[in-house]
């Protein structure tokens, strides 16, 4: 049986401690931040709420921490059911700190630390044969509210109690990747993220290539963050990427490239003129005083101006619509830019695949590092699939390269991938047993890639799909062959809801669950659409959209089954409205929501202000009154206010209070089913609603009058003018409503469509568009 | 016909946003006021006031239903007071002291209390469902009152910089009479919930040249307005006790002052500010006396702008004015601000030792009020 954590103890309030203690109150429970004085403690508790990115979902969650000093509040150490000690990276200050605290532990309390270099065998050494069996050791990344990746690291003593608690608490509480690892020097994400970035330092400098060069190969074109290899080393710290190198320089003594963890000179003249990176505003990038960037020069050590990089291997890398299509163009090509590439990827490639069994056992946790510690899309054995596995060793072969003798058995074995998915099943290549294993399932997880494949897709559309669930639930899956990260809506969307839909009217199904696993839930309309049957005046075709959009949301209302929605990452406009109407949300904690169609000039119009409404008005705020919440919805929408996280969605009024915030989003759809099936049970239809009191003409008054204003302040343009008063003109029910008079929903999509198709004609509407579509940002017109 | 005295008039310290006042309920504020002022006051039996009259620009929300006789009875006043509220926006509570005045002279009461409130934290300007007519709209009757004071900054080529000095003076003024006590006799200190005391007003502090030079304009791009130059949003409450002189007398009352005239005028609406002009003109024309014959004023100070206006129109004498500081220091409450002034200009009178002081203000909506008493 798992221990219950209800109250956690963090000592060392450093920007670890601090961020932990904070990430602990997102997922609602109680902490003690110990430092060495009470002032350090205080203080950094209200650094949380400064720093950027937040560390909170909500600035209230705060209140949850308590700041504590060593001397004073020792004795609350018995309250807590787990300890994580965050204190500085030194060993004979850790076992201080522990024997400070052993005396009022609880019997049942967990210890752990946050260490990210110092072996668990010398932390356990002193402790007690009965703690060492509550001890192991937790790695968070930074920022801990972002960052997925938490490695667990477990000693020779440590029970099986201790570690599933630590297992479960980290990836269902706090909504954690677990990755397991073993007590080697930086476990696994540090040990082969640091080898990646050392070498792509050394190989740049020896192939010379700069740093801008550099990161535009190792940036998103390669499945990589935009921060790419030197971003990221200066955000990390120069000084901490110096330390953490070092680290497996010394103590991993056998490993066959130690000498990639010597620290270059380069990085050496950075640190020592205390060129840090972000912290000290300059690292191996320098923001001038005009704004403008300049990065290091390998050569003299200076900085100059950043130069335009062009590198046909990239070229012909954007030009590929999957990252496998990208990491494949920019590994064959024959510039600089490509034999720099596969340099460096195939030298990590093989370095990974080295590292098996010192650090891991198999290949999925040194994967699941990378991706959640590091950010990348694949993990260096997927990667290594994407590029054929047998083709890519034969060229490291004639490069004279080393291939890992277990890959080569894989190989001669006829296995020609790291991992197959077929039949519903994910299976992966044992090293150490030489055979291919199944993947077990973990029950709080249905992996819609696997799980397809088991003969679950029940119909299967450009966009999207229509998957069984089991259990009667169906579920409507995004995949957009627009773009495949940010999911815009297209017709495919509507045709599988409706198909969905249908089956739950004729009784095949109960119940239906909206949500996919990409990397964003919805981005919004499809914008080149509607700017084509603006521009061509067709705005019968485009009534037509919006009626068809807005009655698919309409249905899902009011659908004989329940629908119950799972949006997370960006979920905007046209998205937010798809899920809206769901009988229940069940939110990613890291979802960025928001009705933001005034950036492009129009206002929701697929029913996004009737749902405002309703939130709105069912909402039960204390004092206010129609007119006060109307005026809030416009507010939101007419800002076009992005939430941070889905508790701010919540406060927003994007989603109601009554929707589930989950902190693991790789729980969604599992949670999503079991929220259908619980609602199945009695399951009663909304009551289509006539009975909307909204503030009419002279509340309309009110909020015009209020909009001028801010026209006068000049916070907003003319034409924001124009489009706030025609969002008034909806939200606060046009002609019909009023302080003695009721509306109903349809007359608000009537409303809302009106307003849409008048926008659509705009020319400045239509320049935001324009702008839009080829900046990725707002025009401000 | 009867002559209107004030025996005493209180009021409590102004808060503001942020402040220690903001979360107390505006009607629990106020009863602390009317009890401050009994107390100060036992010789004067609380069975013979007969009437209580506040003024409240949004008497909604928590200073809904009556607010007034909901003060009444939270202020242990008898069942037999009677209660009314009173809305001219900004000039409420003095309308109140002129309604209370009015009835003593015309013999319908003998005593009665007045007073105003504003908690302009809980109940937002405009209240909580404002329904606009369109055609009002039309004509700028709702027109911003940042926009009026700009129209008068205009009107008056009134610079940025004077609005500034004015604005500082205003605050030095303040911070010059906290140091020698001169708010001490006005202010009932409040006691929020057993949390804390609050004794003084929370506006008045050492201006920062630096910061109040870089502020934006608050309400017109390229305006000349700031938050600095404007008087600030804040809570407060204010009480003034008025008898018949014959009453005072009878029951050996110290007379503060009288109540020698009261004058209501109205404006062009987007020029509210220009307000206490003919209001001013019109009280002096009643009571027989000049500008010169006033010695000291208080002139509301919504905005500097505004306040200035109004000086440099009417050529009156800036010595004479808002002696121990204005709104835009001390806060201004809208519906407490009428009774606040005469509750002040009272004292400055008394520490000026001077007779004849005049107390006037502009009214959203485009109106003046104004009120000249009378020390003997």
């Amino acid at each position: 049986m798992n221990t219950k954590i209800k109250k956690v103890a963090v000592l060392g309030s450093g920007v670890m401690g601090a961020q932990i203690a904070g990430h602990i109150s997102n997922a609602g429970i109680q902490s003690y931040l110990f430092d060495t004085s009470q002032e350090l403690s205080v203080k950094a508790k209200e650094n949380l709420l400064k720093l950027k990115p937040a560390p909170l979902y909500n600035q209230k969650n705060i209140e949850l921490i308590t700041p504590c000093n060593y001397e004073k509040d020792i004795e609350k150490i018995n309250e807590v059911d787990w300890v994580l000690e965050a204190v500085v990276e030194r060993l004979d200050i850790k076992l201080l700190v522990y024997n400070n605290i052993i005396p009022y532990l609880k019997s049942t309390a967990i210890v752990t630390s946050n260490t990210s270099g110092i072996p668990l065998k010398d932390l356990t050494k002193s402790l007690s044969l009965e703690l060492q069996k509550r001890f192991m050791i937790t790695h968070f990344f930074n920022p801990p509210r972002y960052m997925q990746l938490l490695e667990l690291v477990r000693g020779e003593m440590t029970t099986d109690q201790t570690y599933n608690t630590m297992i479960d608490f980290g990836e269902t509480t706090l909504g954690k990747g677990i990755v397991h690892g073993k007590d080697t020097p930086n476990f696994i994400g540090n040990r082969v993220g640091v080898f990646g970035i050392m070498t792509a330092i050394n190989i740049a400098i020896k192939n010379g290539l700069t740093v801008e060069e550099v990161d535009k190969l190792t940036g998103p074109i390669s499945g990589r963050p935009k921060s790419a290899t030197f971003r990221t080393a200066d955000v990390v710290g120069l000084d901490t990427l110096k330390n953490v190198s070092l680290t497996t320089y010394e103590k991993a003594d056998k490993d066959e490239e130690r000498n990639i963890f010597k620290i270059p000179k380069v990085l050496e003249d950075l640190i020592e003129k205390k060129r840090l990176g972000q912290k000290t505003k300059e690292g191996f990038y320098k923001k001038g005083a005009d704004g403008k960037l300049s990065s290091i020069d390998f050569k003299t050590g200076n900085y100059k101006p950043l130069k335009n990089v062009r590198f046909d291997c990239f070229r012909v890398a954007k030009g590929q619509q999957k990252t496998s299509g990208k990491l494949r163009a920019l590994c064959s090509g024959d510039d600089k830019g490509s034999k720099y590439f596969w340099e460096i990827m195939s030298r990590t490639l093989i370095y990974s695949a080295n590292r098996i069994p010192e650090i891991s056992d198999d290949i999925i946790n040194i994967d699941n590092a990378m991706k959640w510690g590091f950010g990348w899309e694949y993990g260096p054995f997927e990667s290594w699939d994407k590029l054929g596995v047998r083709e890519s060793t034969e060229r490291m072969t004639l490069e004279g390269k080393t291939i890992p003798e277990w890959i080569i058995k894989m190989l001669s074995k006829g296995r020609e991938k790291f991992y197959n998915i077929e039949n519903g099943s994910l299976t992966y290549w044992c090293p150490l047993e030489t055979i291919s294993k199944t993947l077990k399932t973990n029950e709080k997880i249905i992996n819609l890639n696997v799980y397809k494949t088991g003969g679950k897709t029940i119909q299967r559309d450009l966009s999207a799909s229509l998957n069984d669930l089991g259990d009667g639930i169906l579920n409507v899956e995004f995949h957009s062959i627009l773009q495949p990260t940010m999911h815009p809506i297209d017709s495919s969307y509507i045709e599988m809801i409706n198909q969905g839909l249908d089956l739950i009217e004729k009784g095949t199904y109960k119940g239906m669950v909206i949500g996919h696993q990409g990397a964003n839930f919805c981005a919004g309309a499809n914008l080149n659409l509607l700017l084509e049957l603006g521009l061509n005046n067709e705005w019968d075709a485009l009534d037509f959209a919006l009626k068809t959009m807005q009655d698919v949301t309409q249905r899902i209302r009011f659908s004989k089954g329940p629908v119950v929605a799972a949006p997370f990452q960006l979920t905007l406009g046209g998205g937010v409205e798809i899920i809206q109407p769901a009988s229940h949300i069940i939110a990613a904690s890291e979802t960025y929501m928001g009705l933001v169609e005034v950036g492009v000039g129009l206002i929701p119009g697929g029913a996004g202000n009737l749902r405002m409404i309703l939130n709105a008005l069912d909402t039960n705020t204390g004092r206010m009154g129609a007119f006060q919440k109307i005026q809030k919805v416009f507010e939101t929408v007419g800002f076009a206010k992005i939430a941070t996280s889905a508790d701010e969605a919540k406060q927003l009024g994007y989603l109601k209070t009554t929707d589930t915030i989950i902190l693991n989003k790789d729980h969604l759809i599992k949670t999503a089913k079991m929220k259908a099936l619980d609602l199945v049970n009695n399951y009663s239809i909304p009551k289509y609603r006539d009975d909307l009191k909204l503030p009419g003409k002279g509340g309309r008054t009110a909020l015009n009058m209020a909009l001028k204003g801010f026209k006068m302040q000049g916070k907003i343009s003319k034409h924001d003018l124009k489009i706030g008063e025609k969002l008034a003109y909806v939200l606060t029910g046009g002609e019909k409503a009023g302080l003695t008079k009721s509306v109903d929903e349809q007359y608000i999509l009537d409303l809302e469509r009106e307003a849409f198709i008048s926008l659509a004609g705009e020319p400045l509407s239509q320049n935001r568009i324009k702008y839009m579509l080829k900046k990725g940002k707002p025009l401000r017109n | 016909m009867a002559k209107s005295v004030i025996i005493d008039a209180v009021r409590s310290p102004i808060g503001l946003k942020n402040g220690q006042l903001v979360g107390i309920r505006p009607d629990d504020l106020s009863a602390q006021v009317i009890i401050g002022l009994l107390e100060r006051n036992s010789e004067l039996k609380p069975e013979l006031i007969e009437d209580l009259i506040f003024g409240c620009a949004f008497p909604e929300g928590p200073q809904g239903m009556l607010i007034s006789k909901g003060i009444a009875i939270l202020s242990g006043l008898p069942e037999t007071t009677a209660a009314s509220v009173v809305n001219r926006f900004c000039g409420s509570s003095m309308d109140a002291v002129h309604q209370i005045s009015t009835k003593i002279e015309s013999g319908d009461i003998e005593v009665g209390i007045a007073g105003g409130v504003e908690d302009m934290f809980s109940v937002p300007m405009g209240g909580f469902n404002p329904d606009f007519h369109p055609d009002l709209a039309e004509q700028e009757y709702y027109i911003g009152m940042g926009e009026t004071a700009e129209n008068l900054a205009i009107d008056g080529k009134i610079s940025r910089e004077e609005q500034e000095k004015f604005s500082i003076q205003s605050h030095q003024k303040s911070l010059e009479a906290y140091k020698n006590g001169l708010f001490k006799n006005e202010i009932i200190p409040i006691d929020f919930y057993g949390e804390h005391l609050v004794e003084v007003d929370e506006g008045p502090r050492t201006p920062d040249l630096e910061k109040i030079r870089s502020l934006s304009p608050a309400f017109i791009e390229n305006g000349s307005i700031t938050a600095a130059t404007s008087s600030p949003i804040s809570i407060g409450s204010s009480a003034v006790l008025i008898t018949s002189e014959e009453f005072a007398l009878e029951n050996s009352l110290k007379i503060r002052a009288h109540i020698k005239g009261r004058s209501v005028a109205g404006v062009d609406w987007r020029r509210m500010g220009m307000g206490p002009l003919p209001a001013t003109e019109k009280v002096l024309k009643k009571t027989n006396l000049s500008m010169d014959d006033i010695d000291v004023i208080e002139l509301n100070e919504a905005f500097a702008a505004q306040a200035l206006y109004v000086i440099n129109s009417g050529s009156w004498d800036k010595s004479k004015i808002n002696k121990n500081g204005g709104s835009i220091a001390l806060g201004h409450p809208l519906g407490c601000s009428g009774a606040r002034i005469i509750t002040t200009l009272i004292n400055v009178m008394e520490q000026q030792n001077v007779e004849k002081g005049l107390a006037t203000m502009c009214i959203g909506t485009g109106q003046g009020i104004a009120t000249i008493l009378e020390r003997t």
